[in-house]
């Protein structure tokens, strides 16, 4: 089921996509600057580890998770919301860039294992978090509903 | 502090805009069963902090340049978020070898691009 790796359905751009641009702009300034002031509160030490790129991206894992179900259970959500706040806020707060150059100083300082150890982390981290994210959120979502499930 | 938090805002901006064109536009071009689109924006974007990373090593750039394009444009343009939720969609369909495979050329990609964009700020005449 290929297409619901995705938070948006396939095709479904046609109209309204410089609005929907524009919506996920406006998630992107808040999930950018979220991240610049939690890496202003959080400098790198000196021949420590990059933790706020990694706390970000981790906690951003979390959170993608809580909002795929929330934006499919228990109905689907108006694709707006996932472009708003997936896309914009969440892709803004959340960097693979970063990520990247952070392992390329630690590689170029000659740290081999802290970069391996930083990368193997925070992937495993944040699969872990996302699924975490999504079950915690189907947890909440059906709890109020009526019971379980047979 | 604060042109350096709106500077990050409006690269952000451009950043997550872009990011949702070219996943589209991606994805309309090629097969959904991988996530194209993701890995094309992530390795995009990392490839253009890596030119930024060597120019502003290599010669004076405003912080504001910084802050704008490689914390804010970059930094929207590529995302963790969504790319782990994909490895953990491929793998909970059954497919946890191409799950595997997406995370692994992702991250090589990503390096590669790095150092492609670090190298060509090099040969930049700066």
């Amino acid at each position: 089921m290929p297409t619901g790796e995705h938070l948006a359905p396939r095709g479904a751009r046609a109209p309204g996509t410089a609005a929907m641009a524009g919506v996920a702009a406006c998630g992107g300034a808040a999930g950018a600057m979220a991240r610049h002031l939690v890496s202003v509160a959080w400098p790198v030490p000196d021949q420590g580890l990059p933790l706020a790129t990694m706390a970000v991206n981790l906690t951003g894992a979390v959170l993608i998770g809580v909002l795929v179900t929330a934006v499919t259970v228990p109905r689907a959500a108006p694709p707006w919301v996932g472009q708003l706040l997936g896309t914009g806020f969440l892709g803004g707060f959340t960097t693979y860039s970063a990520h990247t150059l952070d392992i390329g100083l630690l590689l170029a300082s000659g740290r081999v294992l802290p970069a391996v150890a930083y990368m193997a982390l925070t992937l495993v981290g944040a699969v872990a978090g996302a699924a975490l994210g999504s079950w915690a959120a189907g947890l909440l979502v059906r709890a109020p509903s009526g019971g379980r499930r047979p | 502090m604060s042109w350096e938090l709106w500077s990050v805002g409006l690269g952000g901006a451009a950043g997550a805009a872009l990011r949702y064109l070219v996943d589209g536009a991606v994805r309309r071009m090629v097969s959904d069963r991988l996530p194209w689109g993701t890995l094309t924006v992530n390795t995009a974007g990392t490839l253009l902090l890596g030119l930024v990373f060597g120019i502003t090593s290599a010669t004076a750039v405003p912080p504001q340049v910084w802050a704008l394009v490689a914390v804010g444009l970059c930094g929207a343009l590529t995302t963790y978020s969504t790319f782990s939720h994909e490895v953990l969609a491929l793998a909970r369909n059954g497919r946890p070898l191409t799950a595997a495979a997406y995370a692994a050329a992702t991250e090589c990609c990503a390096l590669a691009a790095l150092a492609a964009g670090t190298l060509l700020a090099r040969a930049l005449p700066l």
